[in-house]
């Protein structure tokens, strides 16, 4: 299927809040309350449009444990976007979140846009963080915040296309080199030939181009 | 041509034709050989006719009829390669089958045999070379040869075209079990077993006393009675270092450690029956104190998410907690370096990954680096987990299933432990010595044989020292290596960020580097990657879409066909070494 843009997404945070669970809900619409342990990496891929324009998201998931850092360190490198994930209902899972955050800067590139979600929201009897303290942290970082369940798709699409409509942003306002892909971003295979040479370094001129039909 | 593989499909009245695939040495194979393989082979026992595959003078596909000796040798020349196809009409005179379905075998194009697996039985050809030395017994040979072959054949009735190659052997049963037992229940030749395993794995009942011997965790030359008498203790030893840490479950280690077990226990194999039902299934209790218990007891390991995949067949098979942990700690000698955190192992295993893949199919190696998946780093879970998650595993363990893993473990060489299987590692100060000082008749200090650290790391370097070779029937040979091979196989080379060089996809590391101490794995790994290069190179896709190929098709390979592969290809390379 033809895109005008890719964006590599990965999912981040701890063991069991919910990462993969996200990842079905957000391309397959479904709920899996005993989801298989995730081992590396697992994936996904959905389309999604902004502003009339198709754009596939290439999503993640990584698996949690600490043991599996070192390999998906690597996976940082190169991705646009990234979900850090906890659970609303899991305290210790909030209080990991600045060794998440500080690992996912180190390894990925400065434009990376990151939302913070605390997952888990219909368990609303079980909560044991504050949502304002998932806004507060989130201000603190300048990272978009959302709270979400992966049961009840509450917020799954938003926190997905509002991070994918931060990264269109930013593309447009050139802030993005499209043409370094360790940047996340691809353009898709139906850009090169409609936008004629745009291959060059003017994704605003592109994207404009895109925008009019 | 020394070698014609032959493909058969049989029909009879408005079954469902049935197929069958052996090969034969054309050179000695008589006309009434053939009848006599196909009347053993599909249980004959009335007239049949035979037609075969050959392409006439304008190049189309025609089956003609295959009566006499000229026929045959008509066959063998023009045989369609790489197979001689032959259709065989069990019931030639019950009303004109054939002519009512002109169209009734689609012959496929080359193209398609290209990707199709070419397994054949090698014991059959040999049996049948074997018959040149004494023509006498030529009609016993024969007779016993493929007996051997239906066996195999007969041994399930869905069995597809390919799957010869494993199984090649019925699955081990008690009586041959015993064969492998001196009359104390010694196991004489544990490199028997092992190789007797991998060409057919064991037959359910026997499969928990088959496991405890292929998972190392017996001494050497114990009796029977001394096995049992083993088991009892370890049983015992077991039970008290569980209780250590339950008794003091206040800890904040043994808390934290029990907490988030118990998160990946609860995601465990939970469609299988076994797992099944409510969150306190006590088989998923039992699950998780293994776990706990070694992770306490192996501060260096711990617990690493993965584990729990590990151990939940082996609690299926033995479906006796304390038993399932001896055996645990007797795999994870072989398995704990995976999860460690240096990535050393798992590093090397990538790397001769790819090696395999560039040797075996340059064409798709180069695919993968044009998708920057050259790393293999995709294959990470079929690595980590030994394949568990890529078959079936659906209702009790089923044959195949079982026997993935067994064919896996019993393509290694024994290493039983010197005196006794340690059940816990140097006890470190943070939480469990503090346990076990409590205690001073503790297992620990009790334990005959224990020796620290030293012994289970010496056993660790063990399992690089093995050799293996292939002899000419095409079967595994596993042999203890002098330990002259030990500094080479103990320490894996580095993986360097420039992948491969040309050079490395010529020489393939010898068996006891390759795969770090389990070659054969990457081999079954190698074929599930060389099973989709078709489709996926027939497609466009991206990084992402080979990897969602690959996690779409969990649990979904068929381990029959996926293994006699392997087996071909393991055979093959180490031929070749």
């Amino acid at each position: 299927m033809s895109y005008a843009y890719l964006f590599k997404y990965i999912i981040i945070g701890d063991t069991g809040v919910g990462k993969s669970c996200l990842l079905l809900q957000f391309t397959d619409k479904r709920f899996q309350p005993v989801h298989d342990l995730t081992i590396g990496v697992e994936f996904g891929a959905r389309m999604i449009t902004i502003d009339g324009r198709q754009i596939k998201l290439q999503i993640w998931d990584t698996a949690g444990q600490e043991s599996f850092r070192s390999i998906t360190r690597s996976y940082y490198r190169g991705a646009a976007g990234a979900l850090l994930v906890y659970d609303i209902t899991r305290r210790d899972t909030f209080n990991h979140l600045t060794t998440w955050l500080e690992d996912a800067r180190q390894h990925s590139s400065s434009n990376m846009v990151i939302m913070l979600i605390g997952n888990k929201s219909d368990l609303e009897a079980r909560r044991e963080v504050k949502k304002e303290e998932g806004e507060a942290f989130a201000r603190e970082h300048g990272l978009i915040f959302m709270e979400t369940s992966a049961k009840t798709a509450a917020n799954v699409e938003e926190a997905f296309i509002n991070t994918a409509k931060e990264i269109y942003e930013k593309i447009q306002e050139g802030v993005f080199d499209i043409n370094n892909e360790a940047n996340g971003i691809k353009l898709g295979p139906q850009h090169s030939p409609a936008s004629g040479g745009a291959g060059g370094n003017r994704p605003r001129q592109s994207s404009d181009g895109g925008g009019c039909c | 041509k020394d070698v014609v593989h032959v493909k058969v499909k049989k029909y009879a009245g408005y079954f469902n034709p049935e197929s069958k695939s052996f090969a034969v040495d054309p050179h000695l194979t008589t006309f009434e050989d053939l009848q006599n393989i196909l009347i053993q082979a599909f249980s004959l026992n009335g007239p049949f006719h035979m037609t075969y595959l050959c392409r006439d003078d304008v190049g189309d596909n025609v089956y003609l009829s295959m009566l006499t000796e000229w026929d045959l040798d008509a066959a063998f020349m023009t045989s369609s390669d790489p197979f001689l196809r032959l259709k065989l009409d069990a019931e030639p005179y019950k009303d004109g089958l054939m002519s009512k379905l002109p169209d009734w075998e689609k012959v496929e194009s080359p193209n398609n045999f290209h990707s199709s697996l070419h397994i054949y039985s090698i014991s059959s050809v040999n049996s049948i070379l074997s018959l040149q030395q004494t023509p006498r017994s030529l009609s016993n040979s024969l007779g016993s040869a493929f007996n051997k072959l239906t066996v195999g054949l007969g041994y399930n009735h869905y069995v597809e075209e390919e799957a010869i190659f494993f199984p090649s052997k019925p699955p081990l049963d008690d009586a041959e079990f015993r064969s492998y037992l001196d009359e104390d229940g010694r196991l004489m030749k544990p490199e028997d077993l092992r190789l007797r395993v991998y060409h057919g794995g064991v037959t359910p009942a026997l499969r928990k006393v088959v496991w405890r011997m292929l998972l190392n965790i017996f001494p050497i030359h114990l009796t029977g009675r001394e096995r049992i008498a083993y088991m009892k203790r370890k049983t015992n030893e077991y039970e008290q270092l569980r209780a250590k840490w339950q008794a003091r479950a206040d800890l904040e280690r043994v808390k934290q450690i029990s907490n988030m077990i118990w998160k990946d226990v609860l995601r465990t194999d939970r469609s299988h029956k076994y797992y099944s039902g409510p969150d306190d299934n006590p088989h998923m209790v039992a699950l998780m104190n293994i776990l706990t218990t070694y992770a306490l007891t192996h501060p260096k390991v711990s617990y690493c998410q993965g584990m729990s995949d590990l151990v939940s067949p082996i609690l299926v098979v033995m479906n006796n907690e304390a038993q399932a942990y001896i055996c645990f700690c007797g795999a994870m000698l072989r398995l704990k370096e995976n999860f460690s955190r240096d990535g050393v192992a798992m590093s090397t295993k990538f790397k001769h990954l790819a090696m395999l893949t560039a040797h075996y199919d340059e064409d798709f190696f180069k695919y993968l680096q044009n998708l920057g998946a050259d790393t293999m780093f995709f294959c990470y879970r079929w690595i980590l987990l030994e394949l568990k998650r890529e078959f079936n595993f659906e209702d009790a363990i089923t044959v195949l299933e079982a026997s993935n893993m067994l064919v896996m473990w019993s393509s290694l060489p024994p290493q039983p432990p010197e005196h006794d299987l340690p059940l816990y590692d140097h006890v470190d100060t943070h939480c469990f010595s503090d346990l076990s000082t409590s205690n001073t008749s503790s297992p620990v200090e009790n334990a005959p044989g224990f020796n620290s650290t030293t012994e289970s790391e010496a056993s660790i370097d063990c399992v690089g020292v093995i050799e293996y070779s292939a002899c000419p029937e095409n079967v595994l040979r596993l042999r203890k290596a002098p330990l002259s091979a030990k500094s080479s196989a103990g320490s894996p080379p580095k993986a360097s960020d420039s992948f491969l060089t040309q050079e490395s996809t010529h020489n393939l590391p010898p068996p006891e580097e390759l795969g770090c101490g389990n070659p054969f794995l990457l081999f079954v790994c190698l074929t599930l990657l060389l099973d989709e290069r078709e489709k996926l190179m027939a497609t466009h896709c991206e990084y992402d879409d080979l990897v969602m190929h690959f996690d779409r098709l969990v649990r979904g390979h068929s381990p029959r066909k996926v293994l006699s592969k392997s087996m071909k290809l393991f055979a093959e390379y180490l031929r070749s070494e």
